[in-house]
């Protein structure tokens, strides 16, 4: 019988290498990520977002409770359905209100304690679903604009955009748990 | 009369002590080798980016793959063959079995056999031996073994154990 060569056990090798591929994504996930109720996670509509310079921003005051703040554009949905729906807010136009409609529900606590910023309201059935206003069109004005790229595609008209409170956070103040997302969205509309 | 090289024994206490201590060495080294992979990976996973994790993740997922793949190189081409040949010396020295004493002309084969969960051997032709027998030889004895020449050969259990030139 012949000596076995390196190459008989090339599939040894490639499963290590698979192996140790989903070893490393599974303890990074675990070490650089945290549960729902100390992670607020903004999902923003846009084709340019400066995600990691945003993050780091935000990480520089982190509301009370909340151990990280996670930024990611709505694309990063493709590798996680769950991710959209579990966000705790959302960074869209206006023509994405009729879009996502069905995910969105009320949210109190918000709107009546900040008079001072201008909102879009939509009626949902008895429902009344509102974002408060971030960036406006007309006059190139607002807030995130380092961050976001607000410039419509080709074609498509300017809008205003709109940041809006996901009714399943857990961060709205809901059954006594915090506000860390009206805090965070504060924080947001001071940012340039 | 010409004087010939002294007796050599292939199962010796020594040669026992030697693989013992080979096979020590290699679990020694694979297992450094294993800590360090911990190690390593813990010191990754402690600086970690949370914000921007994918370069930290990339140099971890390399050295992973690198240092396993080292492990296996080590654990199939060193540490295997020693556990192995522990394993063949320590039986040999410890097993009852008849020894046959052989003197005349040998002939060693030219390449090493492998046979599974064993040790490479050497088929060494008994040629003057009336059964046309056969003995094997331990690889790691085969250094100083001529190719062909007359020798005094002891076997046990069907491998050499020890050999000398036979008197003229």
């Amino acid at each position: 019988m012949r000596k076995r060569s390196i190459f008989d056990r090339v599939p040894l090798y490639l499963l290590w290498a698979l192996f140790a591929v989903l070893l490393t994504m599974g303890l990074f996930q675990l070490v650089t990520d945290t549960g729902r109720q100390n992670k607020l996670t903004l999902m923003v509509n846009a084709q340019e977002v400066q995600d990691v310079a945003l993050m780091r921003k935000l990480a520089e005051d982190l509301p009370d409770g909340i151990r990280m703040i996670k930024v990611r554009p709505f694309s990063y949905a493709m590798l996680s359905e769950s991710s959209l729906k579990e966000a705790d807010m959302w960074l869209i136009r206006e023509s994405d209100f009729e879009r996502f409609l069905p995910d969105f529900g009320p949210v109190a606590g918000y709107k009546e304690n900040h008079p001072e910023h201008d909102y879009h309201t939509v009626k949902n059935g008895e429902d009344e679903i509102w974002g408060v206003k971030v960036y406006d069109a007309a006059s190139g004005s607002g807030a995130l604009k380092e961050y976001v790229g607000y410039a419509p595609a080709e074609g498509e008209t300017p809008e205003d955009w709109y940041l809006v409170f996901n009714p399943s956070s857990l961060h709205i103040g809901k059954n006594g748990q915090d506000t860390a997302a009206f805090t965070l969205a504060e924080r947001l509309l001071t940012l340039p | 009369m010409e004087t010939h090289e002294l007796y050599h024994e292939l199962y010796s206490e020594e040669i026992g002590k030697t693989a013992r201590t080979r096979l020590l060495a290699w679990r020694i080294v694979l297992g450094v080798l294993a800590a360090g992979l911990v190690l390593g990976m813990v010191l990754f996973c402690v600086n970690a980016d949370p914000i921007e994790p994918g370069t930290q993740q990339l140099k971890a997922t390399v050295f992973l793959v690198l240092g396993g793949w080292l492990g296996l190189f080590l654990l199939f081409h060193s540490l295997s063959p020693a556990s192995r040949e522990n394993k063949h010396i320590l039986r040999m020295r410890q097993e009852d079995g008849e020894t046959e004493t052989y003197e005349g002309r040998i002939r060693c084969g030219e390449k090493p056999e492998y046979i599974p969960g064993s040790v490479p051997v050497f088929r060494v032709r008994l040629e003057d031996d009336p059964h046309d027998g056969k003995a094997l030889l331990r690889k790691s004895a085969a250094k100083s073994f001529p190719r062909e020449g007359q020798l005094k050969l002891q076997i046990k259990n069907g491998f050499i154990i020890a050999w000398q030139e036979a008197e003229r």
